[in-house]
């Protein structure tokens, strides 16, 4: 870890920089460069620079912390390797959220759309396992399908029905991208991505002994059932967050502890700060190839992410 | 006798109208050895899980110290009673001294890290059952006898007084059975087990519970306890109690089945 750790937040930083000189306008790493250290050759590079790379680049960075940070935590919490972010049917519920306020008459920007129904998605998950049954992992999970599968289906009902065009944004949407990327996004997202990861490594004791068994875990005095709906619940709140300003990006959370793992180990601090990190520097330069692979065009970042992601599984496949 | 530690009175517990642990008053007293034996489905794991407060008594009460244990945080509880149950591998498999290090939870508050006091009861736990050399093994590749002691390490870092073991010695051969049962008995801990082996109970056990249907049958010494008169009714087995010649304790020689 006393390597780990500087290791990557230099090739986060690098990342950083480097990835600033990809994009549409002509304005390579040379020139970004000259901006960083001492002043840009031309007044709309820094425009460019500041206005619209930076922020899609730290973006990236935020939104692959979370999604890895989430993924590491629903699965050590759960004890379920195959856990991610949207286990709570989050983007069913983002999806159907983003669904509504773009085809049905309701005047509502879709992220502040899709964050509602991701909230929808969790509390549905929560009153469905409510009392004592709340203590068991396997029902939690499989709640969590259950509510997924269920906002997705009116999701398609709605799509089905309503207007080519409008469900056409919705679709890619929900194939997610980082193109929404503004300071004000940032300001939502950063703080409660921030907050969230800082309340779970204060968990993080308590959160490694989940790690052997719930009964394990009270017999070392650790609250099971409390802990547990805490941590569901912050990491649904930064997973509805990201959901509702970058779409359905998949495998990010999945993927990256299981990268991870072997390197750092199991346990929640090291675990959730080094999936965070590189999670972030794999969406940033995720998000370079989608908006460089094709010539004018993007390609959804989620679905690079998703390719990505398949093929390391079946790699991971043949070595186990 | 030392002084009672932890004490179970009329303590009852059952699932959906059945009764699993039925009326059931026992003792166990400082730094001694409290053997509890039955056969299988008589409710030992469950009055385990009572006196270490994982189920909730419906009737009766448990006292660690005097004090009721419903009374207590389960931190608190977990300060002065350690756990060593059956376990199931986990996907997740920690190393041994990530484990072991578990013991600190609950002395420690969330945001007070690790002191070299703390490295050095980990290491002192780690060298008292042999594991130092384990210490970055992975728990699931450990041998089950390797495993039950890496747990026992973790109950001397957790610094508890009072041990309670499910049926430590099961799948183990009979040198990891000896180990573990004079481990413990050096550990100078008040130690509640459960064990099958009624010879390792009456070698290793200062005094031995036995149950049968939820229901305590008898408490006291080996002696008074492990009779040919109660293994025949419990364990419907025939049997000869003699003296051991090598250990001096009881030895029970079994006949087979008994036709009563």
């Amino acid at each position: 870890m006393t390597v780990v750790l500087p290791l990557l937040l230099v090739v986060a930083l690098a990342s950083v920089l480097i990835s600033m000189g990809f994009g549409a306008a002509e304005l390579g790493f040379g020139a970004v460069w000259q901006c960083v250290t001492d002043q840009c050759a031309k007044p709309i590079y820094e425009s460019i620079l500041i206005d619209v790379r930076l922020p899609r680049v730290l973006m990236a960075l935020v939104v692959g912390f979370a999604l890895a940070a989430t993924g590491a935590l629903m699965q050590n919490v759960t004890r379920n390797p195959l856990a991610d972010p949207y286990l709570f049917g989050i983007v069913a519920g983002a999806g159907l959220g983003a669904t509504i306020s773009t085809l049905l008459p309701v005047s509502m920007p879709i992220p502040f759309a899709a964050f509602l129904g991701a909230l929808l998605s969790v509390v549905l998950v929560m009153a469905a396992v409510a009392n004592r049954s709340w203590q068991r992992v396997e029902h939690l999970l499989l709640a969590g399908v259950a509510v997924s599968f269920l906002l997705s289906a009116v999701t398609s009902f709605l799509l089905y029905f309503g207007e080519p065009f409008a469900a056409n944004r919705v679709i890619f949407w929900m194939m997610g991208s980082l193109a929404r990327a503004d300071y004000e996004a940032l300001s939502w997202v950063i703080p409660v991505v921030i907050t969230g990861s800082a309340i779970t490594l204060s968990l993080s004791r308590w959160l490694d002994t989940l790690l052997v068994s719930d009964e394990s875990a009270r017999t070392l005095g650790v609250p099971v059932a409390k802990l547990r709906i805490l941590v569901l619940i912050v990491c649904a709140a930064m997973t509805a967050l990201v959901v509702a300003y970058c779409g359905g990006i998949g495998f990010v959370g999945l993927m990256i502890p299981h990268m991870v793992r072997p390197f750092v180990g199991l346990t929640t601090k090291r675990l959730l700060i080094t999936s965070g990190l590189v999670g972030g520097c794999f969406l940033l330069w995720v998000d370079v190839l989608a908006r460089t692979l094709i010539d004018g065009q993007e390609i959804p970042i989620g679905v690079i992410t998703s390719v990505i992601g398949g093929f390391f599984f079946l790699h991971l496949l043949r070595r186990v | 006798m030392s002084k009672p530690q932890l004490a179970a009175k009329n303590i009852c517990w059952g699932v959906e109208g059945r009764k699993i642990v039925d009326d059931v008053s026992l003792c166990a007293h400082q730094n001694q050895t409290l053997g509890i034996v039955g056969p299988n489905g008589a409710g030992k794991t469950s009055l385990l899980k009572c006196l270490y407060g994982e189920y909730a008594v419906d009737g009766g009460e448990v006292l660690l110290d005097g004090i009721s244990i419903a009374e207590m945080s389960a931190r608190t509880v977990a300060q002065s009673i350690a756990v060593v149950s059956q376990q199931n591998p986990s996907v997740f498999d920690l190393s041994v001294i990530d484990i072991v290090k578990m013991g600190l939870v609950p002395h420690k508050s969330l945001f007070e890290s690790d002191t070299a006091a703390d490295a050095q009861a980990i290491e002192q736990a780690l060298t008292e059952l042999d594991l130092l050399p384990l210490k970055h093994r992975s728990f699931n590749s450990l041998s089950g006898g390797e495993q039950q002691r890496c747990l026992i390490a973790r109950s001397l870092v957790q610094k508890a007084s009072v041990l309670i073991m499910d049926e430590p010695t099961n799948h183990l051969d009979i040198y990891y059975q000896h180990q573990i049962l004079q481990r413990i008995n050096e550990l100078n801990l008040t130690v509640i087990v459960s064990l099958h082996d009624l010879n390792l109970a009456a070698q290793y056990c200062d005094q031995i519970a036995l149950i049968d249907q939820s229901k305590l049958i008898a408490v006291g010494s080996p002696e008074q306890v492990l009779t040919e008169e109660n293994i025949r009714s419990v364990f419907k087995v025939s049997c000869v109690v003699d003296t051991h010649p090598l250990t001096g304790k009881r030895r029970i020689s079994y006949g087979g089945e008994y036709a009563s």
